[in-house]
């Protein structure tokens, strides 16, 4: 089951900076590390992963680079910043709290 | 590889207002997306299924453009050039009405005529022009072009008639409301401050070239090089005034979360005060008709100003958002 996009908003930045932990990867790459790490649980709109990369990547969270991709195309890739490493952390922690907090809360009503 | 490929990709360049290199970039990296997609899930039966998963390429396009750095866009920034429009109808008054009525008149009319040009293009090229709010910034400094127009034409029919209730409806009209409105209109999309700032700057350099060419053709007046250094530090003030209140009331807010209302209305209440102080001049000086336009002009840019800068600062502890 997707969740509402409207939920998503929030957290698609730290899912983005999460599967950038490690290696460099592309748009599409991304979209699948989060697709399978999530078991099909939650998948961002392909049409919002390059606005989103763009973003963080003006934001100096993440910087670029292209490398050979299949065939005679290039493919650009993404890797996270120094201070992208830093925001990330930062993002993990309120996140899992907050996860905590909504089991607490809406746990109790199941 | 694909026709609806090309063809999803070729709409989505249409639309794609940035520079050659950096689209170029975008273009190969969503072609190499697709291709990819479609080697593992199938080729595309048309562009319809690629919008299906990616969006509509104006839409999309849009988007990226907008999460783009500001100098890698080549889209014009409407709200900037029809304050332009609306500044030079009112700073280069001076010069203007040294000129024969019917070359003030086709000047006006140019002017009155760029934001319809703008609306037509920009409808055209499909940037912005569906929703009314994008509309209205390009709009409204035509209607207050033309408004100065008929002004003009009224006054050239009763000259002895003085005017210091059409300055003072026009400096708010012309000046304060467009900025309102065109600060609105930016901040529903990201808008990099050096845009803002470039909307102070620019109607500066517009107020003080006509004093300037006057200087250096040699028609030095020593009021004409007052007004020049004048309208250049007003300017100036004006934009570090917005400046320090974009850059501050979004910490302040966050530092002091019960002062926020005080602190913005203390803060976003300083260039209309600098604006409306640095506008008196010595032989207006505290008249009761310049003491209501600036106690009107001080009240209105603080109301504009507030609203513009809660508008364009993120809520506070608001989380992350994607881009969308």
């Amino acid at each position: 089951m997707a969740p509402n996009p409207e939920l998503m908003k929030g957290i698609s930045q730290v899912l983005v900076m999460q599967a950038l932990t490690g290696e460099a990867r592309s748009g599409l790459e991304i979209l699948d590390v989060i697709s399978t790490r999530s078991e099909s649980a939650v998948a961002i709109p392909q049409g919002t992963i390059y606005p989103l990369l763009y973003r963080l990547e003006k934001q100096g969270l993440l910087r670029a680079h292209w490398r050979p991709g299949d065939g005679s195309r290039r493919e650009r890739v993404y890797e996270l910043t120094d201070k992208g490493r830093r925001t990330l952390a930062r993002s993990r922690r309120e996140c899992l709290q907050l996860a905590d907090a909504m089991r607490l809360l809406l746990g109790e009503a199941t | 590889m694909s026709a609806a490929i090309n063809d999803y990709l070729a709409r989505l360049e249409r639309t794609l207002w940035l520079r050659r290199r950096y689209r170029a970039e975008v273009i190969e990296e969503v072609r190499s997306h697709l291709e990819r997609v479609a080697a593992r899930d199938g080729a595309f039966a048309d562009a319809d299924a690629i919008v299906r998963g990616f969006g509509a390429p104006r839409e999309l396009a849009a988007t990226i453009v907008n999460a783009r750095p500001w100098w890698q866009s080549t889209a014009p920034n409407w709200p900037m050039l029809t304050m332009l429009a609306s500044y030079a109808v009112l700073w280069s008054a001076p010069l203007v009405r040294s000129l024969p009525l019917i070359a003030e008149a086709c000047i006006l009319a140019a002017i009155v005529a760029l934001p319809a040009v703008s609306c037509y293009v920009m409808a055209r090229r499909g940037i912005a022009g569906r929703r009314l709010l994008d509309l209205i910034p390009v709009a409204l400094p035509a209607a207050v072009s033309l408004g100065y127009l008929i002004a003009k034409l009224a006054e050239a029919c009763f000259p002895h008639r003085s005017s210091p209730m059409l300055d003072l409806a026009l400096i708010t009209a012309g000046l304060v409301i467009p900025l309102a409105v065109a600060c609105a209109a930016m901040a529903r999309q990201p808008v990099h401050r050096v845009q803002i700032v470039a909307v102070g700057l620019a109607p500066a350099l517009l107020g003080a070239l006509p004093f300037g060419f006057s200087v250096m053709v040699g028609e030095i007046h020593p009021l004409y090089a007052q007004i020049f250094v004048l309208q250049m530090l007003k300017s100036l003030a004006v934009i570090a005034g917005i400046g320090v209140s974009l850059a501050l009331i979004p910490s302040w807010s966050r530092a002091h979360p019960r002062a926020r209302l005080w602190s913005r209305m203390a803060i976003s209440s300083l260039p209309a005060l600098i604006w409306g102080l640095s506008s008196m001049s010595p032989e207006r000086c505290l008249t009761p008709e310049h003491l209501t336009l600036l106690a009107v002009v001080t009240l209105i840019g603080t109301a504009s100003s507030w609203w513009t800068t809660a508008s364009l600062s993120p809520p506070r502890s608001a989380p992350p958002t994607a881009a969308t």
